[in-house]
């Protein structure tokens, strides 16, 4: 690999054009550049008619910051003459291109590409060289309309949503400018009147004006009427605001770039939480919009103390995390860890919150789930409200709250809207459908083929009785079954909401008759399998069923092999490693392992609301006491406007 | 890594050390022996009865008893051999299903068996595993076979039926039912004797009144009804006991007795042991004469009489059960227990001075004035 240092881009359009001349590809194989680490390769294979001449050249083109270019290729010992005898790339290519139009355009589309792709490799090149020759940085913006316009249409403006149009700084002056935004992503009104129409239209500048700077600032104080206006010359920061939405406006001459906000996604408009529905209470879900995110919170929780905590990870996606937590209230070490934990992230891509959620503990195999996800916004001011920290993540719509519990999963809004008692009752409900889903299979496999002795007579004989005939044993039964509802699961969540009713009916009670009928499956296994299912999906949290649905089988194995014992023997097991998991410093089982009674109020059982006298102490609040009195001139005003957004 | 992988085979490990613990037969791949008789056979044999119910008989509970199904609801399997182990196998061969005795409700015991035959076979069922040791202990006195083939009407599996009846502690006279364990446990102790409630086909149905007095492995009575609530008032087992006292107002009787005794064992002057049982009962009175009424004076009049009546009836029986060397009750067993002298106990129990107290108390005159 020989290295060559220039400072000229234009050489390395002719060690392109030497790959393309026969004589000289034997010297040059391989000619590449490289630009802020984005290297692009183009792979030529020319096979001009009447010639069996294959050419190959990979080209690229990198800058490193500043103004140096550096290239480097390969070549071979017997080079072929000085770098510079080739002839113009372009010339060369329209040479070839005629050559091919003529006697076979059918076979010419990819050479028809390869020039396409090297004309505006030649803009690009010349956009930076113009920049080159202004202020010898590449990455920088030079003020120079045309070297932008050319630099943006050759990388990002290829795309047909990044609009590009050149216009003139007012009706006297006319000075030249350029407009970059991504369709679909900016509010058109700030677009169109409050940008183009008010610096077209502005005629208050006198013509003779011609210094860019001024021009600049009249434009940033005087015409534009955007409400927020920052100024930005490098380029890799000026792409980053234009493709997520941000308005630029190049001015000819002038040292930086006007980014405008003008951003306005195309979002979903605010919805139930259909994945936690509660029937009374709050019933508005976040959307995929970050913003929105914050200022659902920020309208629940109505202090300065909520602190918002920027992170962008994705190399490519650049997505925005951002850490909510109540300053003088949440744990600050559990701040710190968990923004390290996400400073720590390194992928090319985040698109939806579950990618990061595995960086966030330790225990990455432990098939528990150690974080919750909510969409409830009322859930997560809670949460924070009780010393938790939410992570967000831009373009999803769930939230994960750490630390999280066992008991965590298992709580939801609905708990606390009606009564105590409710409240109390479901959760218990909750555990009781919990033990029967997991239990009920296992125990009729061990008391039915390994210990029947523990079955009351009458009841094993009422069993028997069922049994007879069935030509499989009960573990076959269990599985046969347990097929038959994971199956009827699967296919009710990928059918809608309509057919998936007509689904339960049909596997409920056409699938459930016949079966017994057919004699595959014995009647009592029916009413056990249905009320495992039904025993788990009581689970209130998605993430927590898979673990149970998991363990099940570990449960099944254990009866099948040694009977009760076997049951027992898994119980400890999984017991012993929830026992095992803890996370930022809050074991898994709290409040039961290790026993905390104050939180056992708020666990398994409710009780009444004014009881919570203080936050969970597992989570080490900085102020753990929550039964404060408001101070009256704290009060803060109900606005017009949050009514209209409400309504 | 190295320390899970270590956890995981000893994990493996233990479950294949515990292999011995597999038991995986489905239930209905086994015979579910509800009933067990065992009766002695020529030349010191043993044989078994196994009442298991067949499919019909089973399919018959699932739908609620009202199938109407044909066969038999029960089988008897007979087993003969020199041992219990022979007798099973021979059993064991004459079907396709595992014999499981791990559901066994009743056991039947012959009183024909001998003694030293009979202590075998006791010693065979405590070492059996799966036996159940909660089942009901019963005596025959007639033909095992009939007992076995007999089914009472309206049921349809016999061992079922008796379970229910000796769980049911208000369906009997007095509280009958003796569980293997019991039965066991009273075999091993130095004082107590055994006794199993005795039961017999009566007409269509079984007659369950009566309980048969073991001493040792050897049953010495067969006691009658009276004598059978007599003891049981000695036990304080009854719960529908009558009671008819003759005063000079006529004949009144007392149901529902219920009896809570206590009693007694010390030495004596004359260096014999001293047993004093003392009853307190309580009766709901049941019928008086025409145009008696009841006062006070009259009702202390008529506990007075049953008192007098009763501590000789249960006197009796004491003696009765003293000179065949029987002792239900289990006198003694502190006595012993403090001097640690068992082997002295028979003799001192044979030449025990016997002496009952009797008080029982009418708490309820039904719907009388």
């Amino acid at each position: 690999m020989d290295n060559f240092d220039s400072h000229s881009p234009f050489l390395c359009l002719l060690i392109m054009t030497e790959a393309l001349v026969p004589s000289v590809s034997q010297s040059a194989e391989y000619l590449y550049f490289r630009m802020t680490g984005a290297c692009r390769k183009f792979h030529i294979v020319l096979d001009k008619s009447g010639h069996s001449t294959i050419y190959r050249a990979t080209i690229g083109v990198a800058f490193e910051e500043g103004t140096s270019i550096r290239l480097f290729g390969k070549k071979r010992e017997n080079s072929h003459g000085p770098l510079g005898q080739a002839v113009f790339p372009m010339e060369h290519l329209r040479h070839v291109q005629n050559d091919l139009d003529a006697p076979r355009a059918d076979a010419a589309d990819p050479l028809r590409e390869l020039i396409s792709q090297s004309q505006n490799l030649d803009m690009h090149l010349t956009g930076l060289l113009l920049d080159l020759e202004q202020v010898k940085d590449l990455d920088q913006f030079t003020g120079d309309v045309t070297a932008a316009y050319n630099r943006i249409k050759t990388t990002v403006g290829q795309a047909p949503d990044i609009i590009l149009r050149k216009l003139e700084i007012g009706t006297n002056l006319k000075w030249p400018a350029l407009i970059a935004f991504a369709d679909g992503m900016v509010d058109n009104v700030i677009v169109d009147q409050d940008t183009l129409r008010m610096v077209e239209l502005y005629n208050t500048i006198g013509a003779d004006e011609t210094d860019p700077e001024v021009v600049h600032d009249r434009v940033q104080y005087a015409m534009l009427t955007v409400g927020h206006v920052t100024t930005e010359n490098r380029w890799d920061r000026l792409m980053d605001q234009l493709t997520y939405g941000s308005t630029l406006l190049f001015v000819q001459g002038a040292s930086s770039v006007l980014v405008l906000d003008s951003v306005k996604f195309k979002s979903r408009a605010i919805a139930r939480p259909d994945s936690e529905p509660s029937v009374k209470g709050p019933q508005e879900a976040f959307n995929e919009i970050m913003l929105t995110h914050m200022n659902q919170l920020r309208r629940r929780i109505r202090t300065a103390r909520l602190r918002f905590e920027p992170i962008t990870i994705g190399a490519y996606t650049k997505t925005t995390v951002i850490l909510a937590h109540i300053e003088g209230l949440s744990n600050p070490a559990l701040v710190t860890a968990l923004t390290g934990r996400l400073h720590a992230i390194q992928r090319d891509s985040v698109v939806q919150i579950n990618e990061i959620a595995p960086y966030l503990y330790g225990r990455r195999y432990t098939i528990f789930p150690q974080v919750r996800l909510t969409e409830r916004v009322d859930w997560v001011a809670r949460d924070l409200m009780s010393g938790k920290i939410a992570v967000m993540v831009d373009n999803d719509p769930f939230v994960i709250t750490v630390p999280t519990t066992l008991t965590d999963f298992y709580q939801t809004t609905q708990d606390y809207v009606f009564s105590f008692w409710d409240g109390s009752l479901v959760r218990l409900v909750r555990l009781a459908g919990l033990i029967v889903g997991l239990f009920l299979m296992p125990l009729y496999i061990a008391l039915t083929s390994v210990n029947p002795d523990l079955v009351p007579t009458k009841l094993l004989l009422t069993v028997d009785g069922s049994r007879q005939g069935i030509p499989f044993p009960p573990v076959s039964e269990v599985i046969i079954m347990w097929l038959i509802i994971e199956i009827l699961r699967e296919a009710a969540n990928r059918l809608p909401k309509e057919l998936a009713v007509t689904l339960g009916t049909v596997g409920a009670v056409v699938v459930g008759t016949a079966i017994v009928k057919a004699g595959i499956v014995d009647d009592i296994m029916i009413v056990t399998v249905t009320l495992t299912a039904l025993g788990l999906f009581t689970t209130p949290t998605f993430e927590m069923t898979t673990p149970w649905r998991w363990l099940f089988w570990t449960f099944i194995l254990g009866a099948y092999l040694l009977g009760v014992y076997g049951i027992m023997l898994a119980s400890v097991l999984v017991i012993t490693h929830l026992a095992s998991l803890e996370e930022f410093g809050v074991p898994y089982l709290t409040p039961f392992g290790p026993l905390r009674r104050r939180e056992v109020t708020d666990s398994w059982i409710r009780f009444p609301i004014p009881s919570f006298i203080k936050r969970p102490a597992s989570l080490r609040p900085v102020d753990i006491g929550q039964a404060k009195r408001m101070d009256p001139s704290d009060t803060v005003p109900i606005y017009q406007g949050q009514k209209d957004t409400l309504e | 890594m190295k320390q899970k992988l270590l956890w995981l085979v000893s994990i493996l490990c233990v479950i294949t050390l515990v292999t011995g613990c597999w038991d995986d037969r489905p239930v209905e791949e086994r015979g579910l022996v509800l009933m067990l008789g065992i009766s002695p056979s020529p030349h010191h044999g043993v044989t078994l009865y196994f009442e298991v119910p067949t499919s019909s008989g089973l399919t018959s509970l699932t739908s609620g008893g009202s199938s109407s199904s044909g066969g038999p609801k029960f089988v008897i399997y007979r087993g003969h051999g020199a041992t219990f182990s022979d007798a099973f196998t021979d059993a064991q061969g004459q079907t396709n299903e595992d014999l499981y005795l791990g559901q066994t409700q009743v056991i039947a015991l012959s009183t024909r068996l001998p003694p030293a035959t009979f202590a075998v076979i006791d010693a065979t069922l405590a070492r059996l595993g799966p036996m159940d040791k909660s089942a009901d202990a019963v005596a025959v006195t007639g033909s095992m076979a009939k007992f076995m083939a007999f089914s009472p009407a309206g049921t349809s599996l016999p061992g079922l039926y008796l379970a229910s009846l000796f769980a049911c502690h208000h369906c009997q006279t007095a509280q009958l039912a003796r569980t293997v364990w019991s039965r066991e446990k009273r075999l091993w102790s130095p004082t107590a004797s055994v006794w199993v409630p005795k039961i017999s086909a009566h007409g269509s149905t079984f007659n369950v009144d009566r309980i048969v007095v073991y001493q040792g492995y050897r049953p010495v009575l067969v006691l009658t009804r009276r004598q059978t609530w007599d003891v049981g008032c000695l036990l304080g087992i009854t719960v529908k006991a009558p009671l008819t006292v003759s005063t000079s107002y006529g004949t009144i009787s007392l149901r529902a007795v219920r009896a809570s005794p206590h009693f007694k064992t010390k030495p004596a002057p004359d260096g014999k042991i001293l047993i004093h049982v003392t009853v307190h009962l309580s009766a709901t009175l049941d019928s008086v004469p025409p145009n008696l009424l009841i006062t006070t004076p009259i009702l202390h009049e008529i506990e007075a009489r049953a008192d007098t009546l009763l501590s000789h009836r249960l006197l009796s029986i004491l003696v009765t059960l003293q000179k065949a060397g029987s002792n239900p009750l289990g006198f003694g067993r502190r006595y012993v227990w403090v001097r640690q002298d068992f082997s002295a106990w028979p003799t001192l129990y044979r030449h025990a001075t016997l002496a009952v107290t009797a008080h029982i108390h009418i708490h309820q005159l039904g719907d009388l004035q």
